[in-house]
């Protein structure tokens, strides 16, 4: 019977174009097509703003020679000169030009003189991400630093006592981890929020929709009893989540296939290396029990609700509960640990995070796992009475 | 057969409450109602809104529990046997719905397999009632592109697709046009002539008139009057649309 149940409501899923559209093509076209074009939009900004020549005004007070001649030198700088203090801010604020230096009339006798010689910066920390603010900056402390050493070479001083400590940095952790530690907490959130996307409105169309259209009270005075017509529903709104989550994997390997030439080859061949069959295969047992959970709480909702606009409007908070965790899981320092491990669906970003890396511990997994299967199973159980319950499927109130 | 032994249905009274569930007062929409309908009867479950007709049948169609009270549909019980007495029963309302984007041949198959008859009888059946109520022409055709009549006639089939002994009709034409409700007026007299067991819920008098042979009166959920339509007249008046509305101010 419940399979006879499920059929139809599959073949009334897949018709709807509402859903399909939320379903399919969101995740395989429009999201990964968004993502995109967002970073290629990104990189091109930034290469535009690094190739921008600047305009760059210099009060210099007879002074500073030293730093204005190698300003002078480089091309992606358009040094104008004769402007006042006030006319360089009124230019700056109308984004005419890009930076100000004003160099101080005692700077060249300070810094000969062992004192500190003092550079004026005006700039909008506000334009074009920063970077002429950064260039010159960069330029100043390379002359700071010469001039630094130079003095202690006149005093006799070795440069080095100024550096009693040296740091030599060898991170021993592999390409693999850091990219799946980085990057690993990204496919559970994909995954959880097209899973919901592709739950909810056949969730929504299966329960509050059914009321809404007045097929409720036929189907239930037919043969088939209420465990059927559960599992027939709650199997589609889990299939749905389920596929929409694995059209949007689909939809996010293509779109890293498509960009490929923004991605540097060594990260993109060890994106790949780190998406093996077997990786795979544990990632969605981890996601199917959790699916489940939220195909179940979406579909219990759905059965509260007397319309499809008061379950939509039901349905967007359970989101936010669902994301909070997902995001926690992407935040450095949290680890999985043998308490994370129980946290429901923080527990799935932080173990795929760690799957992916290589680092996933046997019996954290078998923890992770064994949690997902309970909430799931509390989530059916939860549906089962509500589904059962005459106050849900009639209620007045 | 259907038979009633002192029904009754408590609800949860609505509240406003913010803790709706620690609520615990509760309010009667049937009252203790014993009745039963025979085969080849049309029975009229007369009452204004809110009376406790739909309740009532759905009831009867297992859909709800009684709070107290005994309810057999052809010798089963509807708590113990549920499942025995679906199979049992057709149930139309006036706002039954179709599942729009399935055509009315996916629909009816649908249902006569959800009520398990075997696929040789669906075959028959269909046959039979496509052509007598003319659907052939748009049998393939998704149902949300019907018309609100053809649209009607789907549920028809649908409802008795099965052959069931017990039909159940709640409101069946509120909301229809005068042509549509004819249509289903005949059904329940055809049903009738088949030997089937009728109940019917309105609170139109003229359907009450043109179908009732038992009658059933029900206000606020307590039985007013049950006997035949013909008692009713003899008992009462002629005037039967004042004699109701009296017996309903009586016990308002």
């Amino acid at each position: 019977m419940a399979w006879i149940i499920f059929k139809k409501e599959l073949m009334d899923t897949l018709r709807d174009k509402r859903t399909l559209f939320i379903m399919i093509i969101l995740p395989i076209i429009l999201i990964p097509g968004i993502i995109g074009l967002i970073t290629k939009v990104q990189m091109h900004q930034m290469k535009k703003a690094n190739d921008k020549i600047l305009n760059i005004a210099v009060i210099d007070n007879q002074n500073g020679n030293i730093i204005l001649d190698s300003l002078n030198l480089r091309t992606d700088f358009n040094i104008i000169t004769g402007l006042k203090n006030n006319e360089i801010e009124n230019l700056i604020q109308l984004d005419s030009l890009d930076l100000g230096i004003i160099i101080d009339s005692e700077f060249d006798t300070s810094i000969y003189t062992t004192h500190t010689g003092l550079i004026n910066i005006l700039f909008k920390s506000t334009e074009d991400l920063n970077i002429a603010n950064k260039k010159i900056t960069e330029i100043i402390n390379y002359f700071s630093n010469q001039i630094s050493s130079k003095r202690m070479i006149n005093l006799n001083i070795d440069p080095t006592l100024f550096h009693p400590i040296k740091v030599e940095e060898q991170d021993i952790a592999t390409n693999q981890e850091k990219i799946g530690k980085s990057i690993g907490g990204l496919l559970p959130y994909f995954f959880i929020i097209f899973c919901y996307m592709g739950s909810m409105y056949p969730a929504i169309d299966l329960g509050a929709g059914e009321k809404e259209r007045g097929t409720l009270e036929t189907l239930l005075s037919s043969s088939a009893n209420r465990q059927s017509i559960l599992i027939g529903k709650l199997g589609v709104v889990i299939l749905s989540g389920l596929l929409s989550a694995f059209v949007s994997m689909l939809g996010l390997g293509g779109m890293l296939h498509f960009y490929s030439d923004m991605i540097p080859p060594e990260l993109f061949n060890n994106i790949f290396e780190m998406i093996t069959l077997k990786n795979m295969a544990l990632i969605f047992l981890l996601l199917i029990p959790l699916n489940i959970f939220v195909g179940s709480l979406l579909l219990s909702i759905s059965i509260f609700s007397k319309s499809f606009k008061e379950a939509q409007s039901l349905a967007n908070p359970f989101m936010i509960v669902l994301i909070i965790p997902v995001y926690l899981g992407m935040m450095p320092g949290i680890e999985l640990s043998f308490t994370t491990a129980f946290i429901p669906i923080l527990n799935v970003t932080l173990a795929t995070k760690e799957l992916l890396a290589g680092t996933l511990s046997n019996y954290l997994l078998l923890i992770v796992i064994m949690s997902q299967i309970i909430i799931a199973i509390g989530a059916l159980s939860f549906c089962k009475v509500w589904f059962n319950r005459e106050e849900t499927l009639f209620r007045s109130t | 057969m259907i038979k009633l032994i002192n029904v009754t249905k408590e609800y949860k009274k609505p509240t406003k409450s913010i803790i709706p569930f620690l609520n615990k007062e509760t309010i009667k929409a049937v009252d203790n109602i014993s009745f039963s309908c025979s085969p080849n009867k049309i029975f009229t479950l007369l009452g204004p809104n809110g009376a406790g007709k739909t309740t009532t049948l759905r009831m009867i169609a297992t859909i709800l529990k009684p709070t107290s009270g005994e309810i057999k549909v052809c010798n089963n019980d509807v708590l113990n046997s549920p499942e025995i007495v679906r199979k049992k029963i057709g149930f139309l309302t006036g706002n039954t719905g179709l599942y729009d984007r399935l055509t009315p041949n996916e629909m009816i198959d649908y249902f006569a397999r959800l009520n398990q008859i075997d696929e040789q009888k669906l075959y028959q059946n269909k046959l039979e009632l496509f052509d007598l109520l003319e659907i052939n022409e748009f049998k393939n055709r998704r149902i949300g592109t019907l018309s609100t009549g053809m649209k009607q006639k789907v549920s028809i089939v649908r409802t008795i697709i099965h052959d069931p002994d017990v039909i159940i009709f709640d409101e069946p034409t509120s909301g229809l046009d005068i042509l549509t409700a004819k249509n289903i007026l005949e059904l329940i007299k055809s049903c009738k002539e088949k030997g089937k067991t009728v109940i019917f819920s309105t609170h139109r008098m003229s359907e009450v008139r043109m179908l009732s042979e038992d009658l059933a009166i029900i206000h606020k959920g307590k039985m007013l009057f049950n006997n035949t339509f013909q008692q009713f007249i003899s008992e009462f008046s002629e005037d039967f649309e004042n004699e109701f509305l009296e017996l309903m101010e009586a016990n308002n």
